[in-house]
């Protein structure tokens, strides 16, 4: 079962002569519970890639369709509504709400929702993401590691049909990162979380089950995970 | 989402409370002015309600011509026999109520209020009626030479029981001893007015008459001693039960004040003005930096209503908060008002405040209103960023791309705003203050459609204005230049609240210098005569006998005396003024500008002429020949052929001028208005008016001038209103400072990178001072120019049907370049807090910080 689906993905930017072609034609699926990592040399059009799958942006031609959902069928409100009851987000940085404290903000996606959390699935995250003693401090009050570990909690808070990454680990040091990926493999393992990953960390993309990089607007390798070493081949290959 | 505006408030507290402030100062004014307006209304009616205490009855003369403030006449004595021989009169007293008693000072100087009358009167002999307390073993007068005098003179003035204080009525002055120092019916003073009470013989010769201006009647049936007066007494009288006395008294006062009111209510309007252009950019300021997070929220599924929501929850606490402090401080500021009030000369001898609930609750609405549509743009603007803005690499939409819409907005909006402004200039409204008010709202639209359009002049004007700067400061002169134009709706929002109060103060200066322009030259135009002597405070009356003391002065040719009355033209409701000239002497000392007729017009007038002004004959379809008819104070109906017209200039003279005779016949005019002296060619003027104050002494109402002093002291009277009024537009002014400062803080601090890595690259604390300091001036120098622009535009546009009347626009260079200057220091000063932050910024963590 494919919970995200690309059919020709384009995107644009200008037109005529002076015309950006971010996406070149993108056709990718995602399987349900599986850690997908997303790699390529900057301007490949990975950021444009995922600012799509989420119904950031709009492409200009192609279609996205999340857990059955036409994504070009939807208004605003429509997309609004999608990511609030359907998509979780870890971002590089600027995760959280500076003046919530962390529980607030984990639970900030059904807040907005109007739903009480399930205690239990809240507990079992908190614990998870071990941030027990955590819960009442700010942003401010929190290493990076501690806040993408709030991120991290958020976005599964909902259980969401998929949880999109971009770069997480990159302001983190290397324990960070290990336990912020570990939490995202958790996530897919345990949980059954499908987890689309964009990334030019090796270490993360070493985690992921499968590897799809892309330049120059198109995917030019679709592959099965591999460890740090086998990832900067790839990288080097494409470059 | 009210978790999340709250907490949002309370984090940035600094922020918020500056946001707030310039709402506080707002609200604050204008429940100022409402606790100030209303104390003094009910101090009045106490008042009143007190001194006609054991007054049932209260008889005057009946006025057939009614104007605000206008004086009854003086009722025969023989009145006084009538009414207490009327059956239910248990007693009555006649009272005498002169206004225009002179005291001197210890120093011999005249004690002058602009406004209150000084009452001369006599202390009555009934207990009933008396409502006078004396202080100490104080006392009625008992003989000619002795007076009682109010305690606020007593207090203000240094004189106590004993003392020896000289005072003028009708008669000359005379010094008499002070045989008791009292309160009326509680009061300090009579609202604010002085007053001498004397014994009823010394009152009457002090007042120049010998009838009544009241009589207090004491009865058992107040209703029907009410009635029986009347029948007994007619038409020509006046007769009221007690209370209803004191409450038309009351009642006028008030009308007043209502003037007063509404005028501080504009100035208060205009402070609020100027902070909701605060919040408004505080707002719009905090959504651009917070837009990573706004985006955050529509990321994780916030809707736009929720944000816009959250939005304008933390603009309504700040709002409620704001107006609630605004409601406090506003009751400090109303004794402030009377402050101001009684330098001004205006002193209504109130004490204590009136706090009613309808006040707070205006203060709250007006404060919580201009919040909210203040801070409605921004809060959908938070809703416009894009959730796409959370991520990593994106780039902010630039704003403020919509030029042409802009300029055609901004045209449509200046345009529609001067219409409405000649509409209730020129448009022929009949009621003054509906006029007043379309005239203020075109006013709010030129200036919101000019705030519109001036992001587009933010650079070219910074461009201009930062040459010099560059110049002299270089680098630093530049970065602030570039960054006073990287944003420049930000700068121009700042700017534009500045502009609104300079644009507010220019506009009084220009109709000030030309206000003065226009006297002096219609005073040169019109002013033949060496010698004006007038009243002190420039209209009211001056003893008759000064006519005698004038012509007596040694190189005085000719001696025309003017009169001023009150009547009523057939067909109008409301009183005219009317000016009396001798025909046979004015004519050495005074001209008209003729629209028909000439000098030999007035000189042959006779008592049944009129010569009125062109345009008042125009508007009532008038000509040369044709009979006017006037209700006169004394209730006759008089008719006067019209022999001329002219055009009044800057209202030296009354619509229509009588003949002395004519006033003094038919219009029971007993007083005179001016003194008129004309020499020989070559005479010293200097010497003839020192040697008329000197003569003159007698009567200490009276004030002489050469012409050019009399030109000097027109101006003064002028400028001393235009002192008070820029007093009270300082208050916008500093709001407008304020939100420099402000907006300043802010840009540091989302700065904090660029300024660090400045830093980093070798520029000095003292260089990046000077480089905020610089932006500060730039924009201040910015909305200076706007302001100055408009208010040029405002008072030529003003200026426009009072030139008719001899009004010169004059555009005061020198003043105006003063007030540029002036907005560069305050520039400076604001700039003072945001600079030392800015050079404060920690280099490494600037650098490093996210």
């Amino acid at each position: 079962m494919n919970i995200v689906s690309t059919a020709d993905l384009r995107r644009t930017y200008g037109e005529g002569e002076t015309a950006v072609h971010a996406l070149a034609g993108v056709t990718l699926d995602f399987p349900a519970g599986q850690f997908t990592a997303i790699m390529g040399p900057s301007g490949s059009g990975k950021s444009t890639l995922m600012h799509l799958l989420a119904g950031l942006d709009s492409p200009t031609s192609g279609s996205v369709v999340i857990d059955g959902q036409e994504l070009s069928h939807l208004d605003d409100k429509g997309l609004t509504q999608l990511r609030r009851d359907r998509l979780g987000f870890v971002f590089q940085a600027f995760n959280l709400v500076p003046v919530l404290t962390a529980e607030e903000n984990i639970t900030l996606p059904l807040q907005l929702a109007g739903r009480a959390p399930d205690r239990e699935w809240l507990d079992k995250l908190i614990d998870t993401v071990a941030l027990r003693d955590r819960l009442t401090h700010r942003p401010a009050e929190l290493s990076g590691g501690q806040q993408q570990r709030v991120a991290v909690a958020r976005a599964l808070v909902h259980q969401p049909a998929v949880v999109f990454a971009d770069e997480p680990t990159g302001n983190l040091d290397s324990h960070a990162s290990e336990e912020v990926l570990g939490l995202l493999r958790r996530a897919v393992d345990e949980f059954n979380q499908t987890v689309i990953m964009v990334t030019h960390d090796p270490q993360a993309a070493a985690v992921a089950d499968r590897i799809v990089v892309l330049n120059d607007g198109v995917v030019v390798h679709d592959g099965a995970g591999t460890d740090a070493a086998g990832v900067l081949d790839l990288m080097k290959a494409v470059a | 989402m009210t978790k999340l505006a709250l907490r949002g408030l309370l984090t940035r507290k600094m922020r918020s409370f500056l946001t707030g402030f310039a709402v506080v100062i707002g609200v604050a004014f204008v429940v100022g002015t409402l606790v100030f307006t209303a104390t003094i209304d009910e101090s009045f009616k106490n008042l009143f309600e007190r001194a006609q205490k054991g007054v049932d009855v209260s008889v005057t003369a009946a006025q057939p011509v009614k104007a605000q403030f206008s004086i009854p006449p003086t009722m025969p004595a023989d009145t006084l026999e009538k009414v207490k021989a009327t059956s239910g009169v248990n007693a009555a007293e006649g009272n005498i109520g002169f206004q225009f008693g002179i005291f001197l000072d210890k120093k011999g100087e005249p004690m002058v209020s602009n406004g209150p009358p000084t009452i001369l009167t006599n202390a009555g002999t009934e207990d009933v009626f008396n409502s006078l307390e004396y202080d100490d073993d104080g006392r009625a007068p008992e003989n000619a030479n002795e007076v009682v005098i109010d305690k606020r003179t007593a207090k203000q003035h240094d004189f106590k029981k004993g003392d020896k204080i000289t005072i003028s009525g009708a008669a000359p002055a005379k010094q008499f001893t002070i045989s008791g120092v009292a309160t009326l019916g509680g009061s300090e003073s009579l609202a604010g007015s002085r007053f001498g009470a004397f014994t009823v013989e010394e009152a009457h010769r002090m007042a120049g008459y010998d009838g009544w201006d009241s009589i207090s009647v004491s009865t058992d049936d107040p209703n029907e001693v009410k009635a029986a007066l009347q029948r007994e007494l007619g038409s020509n009288f006046e007769v009221q039960t007690g209370e209803e006395a004191a409450e038309s008294q009351a009642q006028d006062l008030s009308d007043a004040l209502g003037i007063i009111r509404t005028a501080l209510l504009v100035f208060a309007g205009v402070a609020l003005l100027v902070g909701g252009f605060l919040i408004f950019n505080t707002f719009t300021v905090t959504v651009a930096q917070r837009t990573k997070e706004f985006a955050l929220l529509r990321v994780i599924g916030a809707s736009r209503r929720q944000v816009m929501r959250s939005m304008l929850l933390e603009t309504f606490f700040v709002g409620l908060l704001a107006s609630i402090v605004g409601v406090l401080v506003g009751l400090l500021v109303a004794p402030m008002l009377a402050a101001i009030m009684r330098a001004g000369g205006l002193d209504l001898g109130t004490t204590g405040i009136v706090i009613s609930p309808s006040t707070v609750i205006i203060g709250l609405v007006v404060g919580l209103v201009a919040t909210m549509i203040s801070g409605f743009v921004p809060a959908r603007r938070a809703t416009r960023v894009e959730p796409v803005a959370a991520m990593r690499d994106s780039v902010t939409p630039g704003l403020g791309h919509l030029r042409k819409r802009r300029i055609v907005g901004s045209l449509g909006l200046m345009g529609l705003g001067l219409l409405t402004l000649f509409y209730g200039l020129f448009g022929g409204i009949a009621n003054d203050s509906a006029a007043a008010a379309i005239v203020g709202l075109g006013a709010v639209l030129m200036m919101f459609g000019f705030a519109f359009v001036a992001p587009l002049l933010v650079r070219p004007l910074a461009r201009v204005l930062g040459a010099p700067l560059v110049r002299w400061q270089g680098l630093t002169g530049m970065l602030a230049r570039e960054n006073a134009m990287r944003q420049p709706q930000r700068t121009a929002v700042t700017a534009a609240a500045l502009m609104i109060g300079l644009a507010l103060v220019v506009m009084v200066a220009i109709l000030a210098s030309s206000l003065k322009g226009g006297t002096g030259r219609a005073i040169d135009d019109q002013y033949r005569a060496a010698l004006i002597v007038q009243n002190q405070d420039g209209f009211s009356p001056i003893p008759i006998k000064s006519t005698d003391t004038v012509a007596s002065l040694p190189g005085v040719e000719v001696v025309s005396p003017t009169k001023l009355a009150l009547g009523q033209a057939k067909g109008d409701n409301t009183a005219t003024a009317v000016t009396g000239f001798d025909p046979k002497t004015i004519g050495a000392v005074r001209e008209l500008k003729w629209v028909d007729g000439d000098a030999s017009t007035l000189s042959g007038m006779t008592d049944s002429d009129v010569i009125v002004e062109s345009d008042w004959a125009e508007g009532r379809k008038l000509n040369v020949g044709d009979t006017v008819q006037f209700t006169t104070p004394t209730g006759k109906q008089a008719d006067y052929k019209i022999a001329g017209t002219f055009s009044a200039q800057a209202g030296l003279t009354m619509n229509v001028i009588l003949t002395n005779a004519a006033l003094t016949t038919d219009w029971g005019s007993k007083d005179i208005q001016q003194v008129l002296a004309g020499t020989a060619p070559g005479a010293d003027d200097e010497k003839l008016q020192q040697s008329a104050e000197k003569a003159l002494k007698q009567f200490p109402s009276t004030e002489a001038f050469t012409k050019d002093g009399f030109k000097e002291k027109n101006d003064q009277q002028i400028q001393s209103l235009i002192n008070l009024i820029y007093g009270l537009l300082a208050l916008s002014v500093i709001v407008a400072l304020l939100g420099i400062v402000n907006t300043l803080a802010l840009s540091v601090h989302e700065r904090t990178r660029e300024l660090g890595m400045l830093r980093a690259v070798g520029m000095s604390r003292r260089q990046v001072r000077r480089m905020v300091r610089a932006e500060s001036v730039i924009t201040a120098g910015i909305g200076a120019i706007l302001g100055i622009t408009l208010g040029i535009v405002f008072a030529a546009v003003i200026s426009r049907p009072l030139a008719e009347q001899g009004l010169v626009f004059i555009l005061p260079i020198f003043t105006l370049i003063i007030f540029f200057v002036f907005a560069a220091l305050a520039g400076v000063l604001a700039a003072i807090p945001p600079a030392r932050r800015a050079a404060k910024v920690d280099v490494l963590r600037a650098v490093t910080t996210e």
